[in-house]
This record gives C-alpha cells, structure tokens and sequence, in this order.
C-alpha cells in the first residue's frame, strides 16, 4: 500500500452467506490511472465496485482513499465528496428536467450557488446533451439517460471516479461516444476505475488492467506490461533437422516466457512452435538474427500482437483449468 | 427569487427537489381547488341558507375542522411519505442519496418537509375558515394557539414514523407493494393515531381552556388525568410541556431507528441499546398514569393489566426488531469477539441476553409495584397486598415465555430460508395465539380453576390466573413454568447448534 494510491485495499472481502464474492483483495490504484477490471459474470468486479463506493460494507478488510481509511457504518462525508460513482443501472428521476436533476446532484455534493450553474453547462456539453438542458427526463432516450447519468457522476469534479459497466446495452455509435467522453475525463485528471465486458473499448483507453476470478483478483498490472508478458506471439517454423536446436534454445532465451508446438515434425520435434515472446519488436528482430546465426533454418517468422480479448480468454482459461 | 431558491437548495438540496418536483402547477391548483369545494361543502351543510349565521353554526364548523386538519395531515401525509420513499427504495434512487456526503439527517429532514407539501398546501387553505369560524363561535385565540402548536408537533412524530415506516417497509418482503404499505400506514394513521392525538389531547391538553375549547363538551365529563400524582390536565402549561415533551422524545426515538436504518441498512431495526432505553421509557411513561390519587383500587388493578398488555406487544415487536439477520450473525460468528459484552451491547450477536434484560428492565419496575399495592382482590370488596410466589413465578413465567419466543425467532433467523420474517411472525403467531384459542374453547373460558389448568395455561403464556386456592395457584404456575423452562433449554440448545453450524462454515481470512 503506498501512500500516493488513491485507491488501496487490504485483504478485502465480502461475503454472502458461503459465497465469497470478494475474496481477499489487495488493489492498488494510482493518480491519472484508468483502471479497468475485468472478468466473467459473477467474478465479483461489481461487489468490488460497491465496496469501493460505499455502496455495501466489507464483511472484512480495509479500503483507503487517498491514504484516508473507510470508516464502517460512519457518515465518511470527506471521501464521499471525492467519489462519483456510476452503477450498472441508472435510475433517474422522471419527474425532474435534466437541469434540476444536474443541480440537485450538485447540491447534494456540497457545489456553491454560483460554481453550480457553470458546471451544469460544462458536463452537459461533455455529455453532449447541452440542447436537452430543459427537457423532462422521462423524454430522453435511453442512451441519453445513460450520458446524464455520466454527467450526474462527474458534476462534482470527483478526484475518482467508479463505472460499472458504463456502456452496456448502448448501440455501437453511442458507445464509441461514450468511451470518448470517458477518455476527456481521463485527461482531466480524474482516476478512473472502470469495469466492462467490451475489452476493445478497455484497450482503447486503460492505462491498468486488472483480472478477476472467483473473488480473487488474479492479475493487476500494467496493460503494456501484461502485452509485452502476454500478448506478444512468435510464430516460428524451421526445417525438420533443426527442431531440436530450436527448442532448446528457446527454453533458454531470456524474452521466451513459454512456446506451445502447433505441428509435429516427421522426426518428432516441433516443426512449427507459438512463442510468447515478451521483447519488443526490434528484440524479435534479434532474435531471427541470432536464430539464422547459429545455423536454424528457419522457414517462417511471425511476430503477432493479441489483443486484450485474446489474453484474457487464454489466461482466463488457463488459470481455470 | 432565485437567490432565494438557490439558497434553500444551498442549505437543504432534498427539500428543493421535493419542491421542484412536487410543486407543478396543475397539482398545486388541484391542492387548493379540492379543499375550497371542501370549505363550501361543509358550510353549506352546517349554515342554512339565507338567514344569517349563527354561533352555534361556526363553532360546528370550527368543531368539525379541528378534526379534519389532523386526521388529513396525518393520513395523506404519512401515505404521500410512504409512497414516495417505497418508490425511490423500489427504483434505487435512494442509494445514491445515501452515497452522497450531505448527512442523513438533512437529507431526511428535507424528505420529512417536501413530501407531504401538498396535502399541507390542502390543510392550510382551510385554516382561515376554521380560525374565523372558530373565533366567531367563542374559541379562544390562545386554543388556536395550542391547536397549532400541537398539530405541528403531531405531524412532525407521525410524518418521522411514516418515514422509518417507508425505509422499513419498501425493503421486507412484505412492503415489496409500494402502494400496499402506504396504505397500510396510511390505515394506521386513521385508525389509531388520529383518534389517539384527538382523544388525548381534548382530554388532557385543551381541559384546561374549558368552554373556550371547541372540543369541551365532548370531553368535559371525564376524570382529569394524573401521571405520578401530578395533575397533567389541571394545568395548561403542565398539559402542553407533558404532551409535546412526550411527542419530542418519541420523534428523537424514530429519529434514531430512522438515521441508523438510513445509514446501514441491513441492520437490526433497534439497536439493543435503544431497546433498553425505549423499553424503560415506555414503562415507566405507563405505570406513570397508574400512580393516581384519582383511580379506584378496581382501575389501578385495570391500569396494571394494560401495562402487562402494553409490554406484551412491545415485547412482541421487540423480538423481530432486535433479531439480526443470518448474514449479521455469520459475520459476527466468524470474525467478531464473542464476550459477555458483545452480547449484551452488539447489535449483531443474537438477541437472547437482550431480550431478557429489556424484560428484567419491565419487570424491576412493575413486580415491585404489584408486591407493594393493595389490590381488590378477595371476595368481599376489600383490597390486599398480593400473595409474592406466585407474582415471582408469574414473572418468571413470562420472561421465560419470551425467550422461547426470542429464541424461536433467532433459530428462524439464522437458517437459510427465502423470507425468514414471514416465516417467524406466521410461526410465533401460530405458537401464541392457536393454542390458546383451542384451549379457551375447549375448557369454556376459565371456569376450570383447577392446579393442572394453571399449569397449561402458564405453560401457553397466560400466568396469571384466579384460583379458588392460593396454593393451586403456585403449583399450576410453578407446573407450566418448568414445562416452559424444559421448552426453552431444548430450543436454546437447537440455537447453539445452529450457530456453532454457521461458525464452521468457511471463513476466507482468520478473525482479526
């Protein structure tokens, strides 16, 4: 746990009954970071959310805040001012128009008389709903309750922010809107938290990724680091008499992180072998380089990047496995 | 205006969104228009038309409007405040009132003064007519005064319950009917609280004003109320303080359960130790009315069965309101200390100790009481100190009778089932009430007095029963005890059990 987190976890849990929705978890979130936790169903990222919002109590653990611990069953009215949380669901009020809804909110978060008016018009243009400043919610369609909802999150200027599933069930043009608007927050400042099942959208702007399974928080790094360990393939073929050499190479190489054999030789060694290479480009170059040096005829050298769905469908499997 | 505006939403954002929302024109119109046609509605009735009108009329009117304001007010009131937060509950919106970092106090505050606004706006359009008439008809302005003040309070305790009523209700699985509940309370303010208020209140409160209170002739026959030899309703300043002390501590009470029930949920709807202080207030609040110079020995004796009928329904309540829940007590067993003290103040260990203290609490004040008053109890009308076995072993007798229920409740609660309240009030109701029911039947009443029939009656929860000797009495009851004792030790053990169950199931992280 460092101080500058600005979120930090220690051994957090919540448990239902027998079922241990969030088990054990150590999370670290740093400033400016877009943290984005994935998982299956089930796996606990949106218990994990409500915690860190205070939406539901830890059945054990502790949760900092800036460096400031979570009180149980205290008003913790300085942290909350610097939350904005976004549920899966957005309930909103039908009754009132976009403006009062906005300026209610901002109230609620303590905004003066006189910021309130600017800050209303800032996240409706950032939300883009500046021309339905006074309509009734119950007009708005559902993509637009989900901006409101965003600009609800935001009219505060929360120093974290946590999204739940933010853009689930919005059309594809209105998604990519939505993940812009989300990456505006993110050079604002904001620490973003964020949790999806659209991995492309998460690639497109998370600086963090963190995996969950079962409870447990399986993987948190660096999405660069988790490419560069994970996500990097060699596709690699050499002539039948070399195979061996290969291997045995490769089980030595620094950068070689594993390799798995796609085709057998008619000698038995691997003929054509999948490397996960965690080197950059120009490393893989060497790595050719040094291959045809040392006398491996090589017949095929592929150097692939996977994407986030990829990594996660193969660590995901086989962490479950 | 908007400075104004934006002021208020300053100090108080929830009040201003209730405001907002509430206040549309068309709604307000609606307000003002029903109550007007209900203003000339009732003048019409009361007044003939043509001749002039006469004192008798307006004191009608007055008369009739002092018992439409707080009925209204109470009634649509509470419904309005039930409806609405069953409705927020329902759809989620209250969760995000909740995370924000404004107290809940304010937020409840601006909920309490927003929601019912229009039933309000109803009740203040009609009040020039029932000042005016009432003034005219020879009601004194200081009763108006007090009628004000009064209503005010009233309104404040009732519109506080319907809000703990709201949060309570929207989230068991009965209250899961928006409507349902808000009717229910609503039911409730019209039957029992409205009539309460009223009744007490031209009793006690405005007995003083005399013929200057337009309620005197209904309610001027009565004994004046004594509460510990103090004339309550002799005079005017003691009546108000008695009544709107009582009021303030009752709303400060609700208050209570309503901030905790806000803030955290899932908890136990009374903390154990509000329940210590409420139990002993209550108490003490009753027995109070019974310490009176004015009571014959026959209506103490009664005063002292209301008291036992009183703390049995407290009790009642207090049995599922202090009950946690299967979660809070997995929690509790798996990760939480367990001494003597957790048990006694935790809101999350099981509610046993508890209950027997809040009973230990009842009766320290009323069996001293019982012991040391004479009763009208022999034969030729004379009164006489009651014989001390078996008021201790009737005592004992209902301690013991509600720790089996206490216990009956908490095995309940602590097993995995789908809506474990409607399961423990079907069950505690069938276990109180049908035996009983059965027994009465079958025996014709109590005209059998005999030793084995005090025993079955103790042992269903009727200790106190008139025998022919003293010594069946002791026997019967001292009989039904042991069988209780014998109840209570086999489902102790079953929640021991259970619990010990809950304790060994998996714990993910060692207890801190």
């Amino acid at each position: 746990m460092t101080e500058a987190a600005v979120i930090a976890t220690d051994q957090l849990t919540k448990q239902f009954d027998d079922y241990v929705a969030v088990d054990r978890v150590n999370l670290e979130v740093r400033p400016g970071e877009v943290y984005g936790l994935i998982g299956p169903n089930g796996a606990g990222k949106t218990t994990l959310i409500r915690l860190l919002a205070m939406a539901s109590s830890p059945t054990v653990g502790d949760i900092y805040i800036d460096g400031q611990p979570l009180l149980r069953n205290q008003p913790n009215a300085d942290i909350k001012r610097r939350i904005g949380y976004l549920p899966d669901d957005f309930p909103l009020y039908d009754d009132l128009s976009v403006q009062d809804y906005l300026e209610y909110f901002g109230q609620l978060y303590y905004l003066k008389p006189a910021q309130l008016n600017v800050r209303v018009t800032e996240v409706l243009a950032l939300v883009s709903l500046e021309n339905k400043r006074h309509s009734v919610i119950s007009a708005l369609s559902r993509g637009m309750k989900q901006r409101l909802s965003l600009a609800r999150t935001v009219i505060h200027q929360p120093r974290l922010l946590l999204l739940d599933e933010p853009v689930s069930g919005l059309d594809p043009i209105a998604r990519i809107e939505y993940c812009e608007t989300i990456k505006l927050l993110q050079k604002q400042g904001m620490t973003i938290l964020i949790s999806s099942h659209i991995l492309s959208d998460l690639e497109d702007f998370c600086t963090t990724i963190g995996i969950m399974e079962q409870g447990r928080l399986v993987e948190s790094t660096r999405l660069q680091s988790l490419y560069r360990r994970e996500g990097q393939q060699l596709l690699i073929a050499v002539l039948d008499n070399n195979a061996a050499s290969l291997e045995i190479y490769l089980q030595e190489h620094p950068l070689v992180s594993g390799y798995e054999r796609l085709e057998k030789s008619r000698s038995g060694q691997a003929g054509k072998l999948s490397v996960t290479f965690t080197g950059t480009e120009a490393e893989a170059a060497d790595l050719l380089r040094i291959l045809v040096t040392e006398g491996i005829r090589v017949s095929e050298f592929h150097y692939t990047q996977e994407t986030l769905e990829d990594i996660f469908v193969r660590l995901g499997y086989r962490r479950t496995s | 205006m908007a400075n104004w505006i934006e002021q208020l939403g300053d100090r108080n954002p929830q009040f201003l969104r209730e405001c907002r929302g509430r206040l549309k024109p068309r709604s307000v119109m609606a307000a003002v228009g029903l109550s007007l046609i209900f203003q000339f509605l009732l003048y019409i009735s009361t007044a003939e038309i043509g001749t002039a009108i006469r004192v008798s009329d307006q004191l009608n009117i007055c008369r009739t409007l002092t018992f439409v304001i707080p009925y209204g007010l109470f009634v649509l009131g509470g419904y309005y405040l039930v409806d609405d937060l069953a409705k927020e509950e329902k759809s989620g919106t209250l969760n995000f009132i909740r995370l924000s970092p404004r107290p809940a106090f304010e937020i409840l505050l601006g909920k309490l003064l927003g929601v019912p606004l229009l039933p309000v706006i109803l009740i203040v359009i009609a009040t020039p007519l029932h000042i005016i008439s009432g003034l005219l008809g020879g009601v004194s302005p200081q009763w108006f005064l007090s009628y004000y003040l009064l209503v005010a309070a009233g309104s404040a305790f009732v519109f506080s319950l319907a809000l703990l009523f709201g949060i309570v209700g929207s989230r068991s699985a009965l209250g899961k009917q928006q409507a349902l509940s808000a009717v229910g309370f609503a039911g409730l303010a019209l039957i029992v609280i409205a009539p309460a208020f009223m009744t007490w209140n031209s009793f006690v409160t405005w007995r003083a004003f005399g013929a200057a209170s337009p309620l005197f002739d209904e309610f001027n026959a009565a004994a004046p109320i004594e509460w510990l030899y103090l004339p309550v309703a002799a005079n005017s300043l003691v009546a108000h303080l008695f009544t709107i002390g009582n009021l303030v501590i009752a709303t400060l009470l609700v208050w209570r359960i309503l901030l905790r029930k806000f803030r955290v949920p899932q908890a136990t709807l009374v903390s154990k130790r509000l329940s210590y202080i409420g139990v002993f207030y209550v108490n003490v609040l009753a027995w109070g009315f019974s310490q009176s110079g004015a009571l014959s020995a026959e209506m103490s004796l009664a005063g002292a069965v209301f008291l036992l009928v009183l703390n049995a329904f407290v009790f009642l309540g207090l049995i599922f309101a202090l009950a946690p829940s299967r979660q809070m007590l997995l929690d509790w067993l798996r990760y939480r200390q367990h001494t003597l003290f957790d048990w006694i103040w935790n809101d999350s260990s099981p509610s046993v100790l508890a209950m027997a203290i809040n009973v230990i609490i009842a009766a320290g004040l009323i069996v001293p009481w019982l012991l040391i008053s004479d009763w009208p109890i022999s034969d030729r009308g004379s009164t006489n100190l009651l014989s001390p076995v078996p008021i201790l072993l009737a005592t004992l007798s209902i301690v013991t009778n509600v720790l089996i229920y206490t216990t009956l409740v908490q095995i309940i609660f602590s097993m995995r089932l789908r809506s474990p309240l409607i399961w423990a009030v079907g069950i505690v109701a069938t276990f109180a009430f049908v035996p009983l029911t059965i027994i009465a039947i079958l025996t014709n009443g109590s005209s059998d007095r005999s030793g084995l029939m005090i025993a079955v009656w103790t042992f269903l929860g009727l200790p106190f029963w008139q025998a022919s000797e003293l010594g069946n009495v002791s026997i019967g009851i001292s009989i039904g005890w042991l069988m209780q004792f014998v109840v209570l030790l086999l489902l102790l053990t079953r929640l021991a059990r259970n619990l010990k169950q809950l304790a060994s199931h998996k714990q993910t992280v060692s207890t801190p």
